[in-house]
């Protein structure tokens, strides 16, 4: 049955339509879904085949507005549908996916749609939300009068593909045959589509006149006064339940490690085998692993605020900030998934449209406190902040709070800097849908926060592994005599001294920073690393030895390093393939080194002088 | 001049001079650069469309969540200013009726630079209406 040749299906529409959504669903795809728009910035193909056997390869698509291709992520879009991708061909059809409770707004482009020639149907998605919201429309009318199958979905529910699922049983079959059918297209005029397509909703679609639990939430959450205050909350509250809800479960996994670590031990002879697994291995995978249940937590927040249409919001609210620095509102995006990783963020940035504010955006990403950064976060505040209590507040929570907040302020400064000199000329642009609130679905959810947490692990598994094995030979060898001074890794240290013994760091913290470019946290594994070849094989705690042997003033100074942290090889690679040039990843990485030297000898300074 | 003689023409303001929950008609755009015309059509906005200012934030009204249809889509104040519109309340047919229907902006005695000429429900679009149901049958 599968031995036919497969054919290619686009998803085409106005972005956070459910495109994604749709993909997973049908191919078993792990796009990322969000409640807001912008989330897909590049193609992804998957496969299924149809209960007659038919294979499709389904391609994801950023969603376009209109076929102007104005930014980045539209260009991939029409280049897709254009056939002009590298090792892609031009698809077979198109499955144009609009929300229902957006017709009157969209439909247009589904007119538009018609004008590329391929055979296509209207994917009418989220009818259990137009429902709710009492939108009435006549579908077969609508399918009349642009000549294009309409069927309506829920694409998040099995029952809710079903019609989609028996469409394209058949019409994946004509697609193979060259049977299916290809539109008449309307013409080009944007002016002529939009009348037609008013015409169209008004003789079909019936929406109620103020429907809207969401313009009711709005009034609150988007209100001038109450709006930041709920927003701040809401970080607060995140910060605090990282550290709260975290604490049992960071302990278990700590004796987990420290068991697994004595386990494995004492079925091994002293020698150098045992100190790779116990003090490389298991030591330095697990100083990073311990901090799970924060990351996971963090999740919890992150995705619900994302799944839940909330995120545009917090758009909205701090855009008169962004627009007195010159950023783009559209920056805001990409800087939010800056969060969890700088990556996805300086990628998403490919839908601001000017190349300037592109750019900017693109230097400040790296601000943003990616995951990579918490557990070395963890693991310091952890050492050098009490877990005391401030009223109701933990005082470790706070200082979370304000080392985030603090890249933030950073980033709007550089920001500011950056439109001033290198980036002058801002096109002053926002333009944001703002999506309704959506209960995000409890599967969808989890298998969210599922996927975070095996990234997580998985970096666990893929770099910081072969890092720490890395880290335990150069810091136990040549000599093998628990002096990291006289080891590789130590030679290579001292080497660096001179530039950073006077912010205060020691040879350990030098040590750390260096295979730190190949993800942030394993400066956490190589500290646990060498302090345990030096303590002879027993650094289960860490934070006690680094509390020992760093004063308050090394450690605060190592904070405020990683506020900034300009290593990560990653970043600055993905910036070089963005940017197409080694321009802006050495001026990201010049200005972030020095504003972490800064901030850091600043710090040294600081609390030496008021006598820490 | 001319345009202070107009008692229609003085009706058009922008959205972002429209009081907050004032409902208005879109009446056309005033964009310097085609690009952002195109963009704000893209996105949804087109003659004769009902909308209103939801929300503004706390400093000179930027930026400015208006609704269109069934949607909410948050501008800045330059965007906001390249909509003209007409509050619904006043704008009226020939009869002097309060009209939902935009396409009676077209019978403003009009010295308008770029007079509407968008979603209307006028015989023009009756035309085009009949050109989909063909494309229908095509199929």
């Amino acid at each position: 049955m599968t031995n036919q040749t497969p054919i290619t299906i686009a998803l085409l529409g106005a972005p956070n339509c459910g495109k994604s959504s749709l993909f997973n669903a049908l191919t078993g795809g792990k796009a990322k879904i969000a409640n807001y728009p912008g989330v897909t910035v590049e193609y992804a193909v998957g496969n299924f085949e149809t209960s007659s056997g038919q294979n499709i390869r389904l391609m994801d698509l950023p969603g376009i507005y209109g076929d102007c291709g104005h930014s980045a992520d539209e260009r991939v879009t029409l280049d897709a549908i254009h056939g002009r991708l590298e090792g892609e061909q031009v698809p077979e059809a198109l499955v144009v996916v609009m929300d229902a409770a957006q017709i009157r707004t969209h439909l247009h482009n589904v007119l538009q749609a018609k004008n590329y020639g391929l055979p296509m149907i209207v994917v009418l998605n989220m009818m259990d939300m137009a429902a709710r919201d009492g939108v009435e429309i006549d579908l077969p009318q609508i399918e009349k009068e642009i000549g294009v199958p309409v069927i309506p979905c829920v694409a998040v529910r099995t029952a809710g593909r079903q019609a989609l699922v028996d469409k394209l049983n058949h019409w994946g079959q004509d697609i193979a045959d060259g049977n299916a059918t290809v539109p008449k297209s309307d013409g080009d005029d944007l002016r002529i589509l939009q009348k037609n397509a008013r015409a169209i909703t008004r003789a079909n679609v019936s929406s109620p006149p103020a429907h809207n639990i969401t313009t009711r939430i709005d009034n609150v959450v988007l209100h001038p006064i109450a709006g930041p205050i709920i927003l701040l909350a809401i970080l607060f509250v995140m910060f605090q339940a990282v550290y709260a809800w975290s604490a049992p479960f960071i302990g278990m996994l700590e004796n987990l490690t420290a068991y697994v670590g004595a386990f494995v031990g004492s079925f091994l002879g002293e020698g150098w085998f045992k100190s790779l697994l116990v003090n490389g291995v298991i030591d330095g995978v697990g100083a990073v692993i311990v901090f799970l249940p924060q990351i996971i937590i963090l999740f919890m927040f992150i995705l619900a605020l994302e799944s839940s249409g909330y995120m545009t919001r917090a758009a909205f609210l701090i855009d008169t900030l962004m627009a007195k620095v010159g950023l783009n509102g559209r920056a805001f995006i990409p800087l939010l998934s800056s969060f969890a990783c700088a990556i996805p963020g300086i990628m998403a940035a490919r839908s601001i449209e000017n190349e300037r504010d592109r750019l900017t955006t693109i230097m400040i990403a790296p601000l943003m406190t990616c995951s990579a950064r918490w557990p070395v976060y963890f693991l310091l505040v952890g050492a050098f902040i009490p877990a005391a209590n401030v009223g109701i507040f933990n005082v470790r929570g706070l200082i979370m709070f304000g080392l985030v907040i603090t890249g933030i302020v950073f980033a709007f400064l550089a920001a500011f800097v950056l439109k001033m000199t290198l980036l002058k000329g801002t096109q002053s642009s926002l333009l944001l849908e703002m999506p309704s609130y959506k209960v995000p679905s409890l599967k969808g959810y989890l298998l969210g926060l599922w996927q975070r947490a095996m990234i997580f692990i998985k970096r666990a598994g893929r770099i910081i592994l072969p890092a720490s094995i890395i880290i335990w030979f150069l810091t136990t060898y040549p000599n093998n005599d628990g002096v990291i001074r006289n080891s590789f890794a130590g030679m290579l240290g001292r080497g660096l001294e001179p530039i950073f013994a006077p912010i205060g760091f020691n040879l350990e913290m030098i040590i750390a920073l260096i295979p730190a470019m190949a993800a942030r946290e394993i400066a956490v594994s190589s500290l646990e690393i060498t302090y345990g070849i030096e303590a002879n094989g027993s650094a289960d705690a860490i934070q006690s030895a680094i509390a020992m042997d760093w004063t308050m003033p090394m450690g605060l100074a190592f904070i405020a390093w990683f506020i900034f942290a300009p290593q990560c090889f990653s970043t600055l690679a993905i910036t070089r393939k963005e940017t197409n040039s080694w321009k802006w990843p050495l001026i990201m990485f010049g200005y972030l080194f020095a504003l972490a030297y800064i901030a850091a000898g600043l710090t040294f300074w600081g609390a030496n002088a008021l006598g820490y | 001049m001319t345009d202070k003689t107009n008692p229609r023409k003085s009706m058009v303001t922008t959205l972002f001079d429209l009081e907050v929950h004032r409902p208005a008609r879109i009446f056309g755009f005033n964009t310097q650069e085609d690009s952002d015309q195109t963009r704000l059509r893209e996105i949804g906005f087109a003659e004769g469309d009902l909308v209103e200012i939801l929300h503004v934030g706390l400093f000179g009204r930027s930026p400015l969540n208006i609704k269109l249809h069934g949607t909410a889509i948050a501008m800045r104040p330059n965007e906001a200013k390249m909509i003209s519109v007409i509050p619904a309340d006043l704008h009226r047919d020939m009869e002097g009726q309060i009209s939902e229907d935009v396409c009676d902006i077209h019978g403003l005695p009009t010295s308008l630079e770029k007079p509407c000429c968008g979603a209307c429900g006028s015989s023009e679009s009756g035309s085009s209406e009949s050109g989909s149901s063909e494309n229908g049958q095509a199929t």
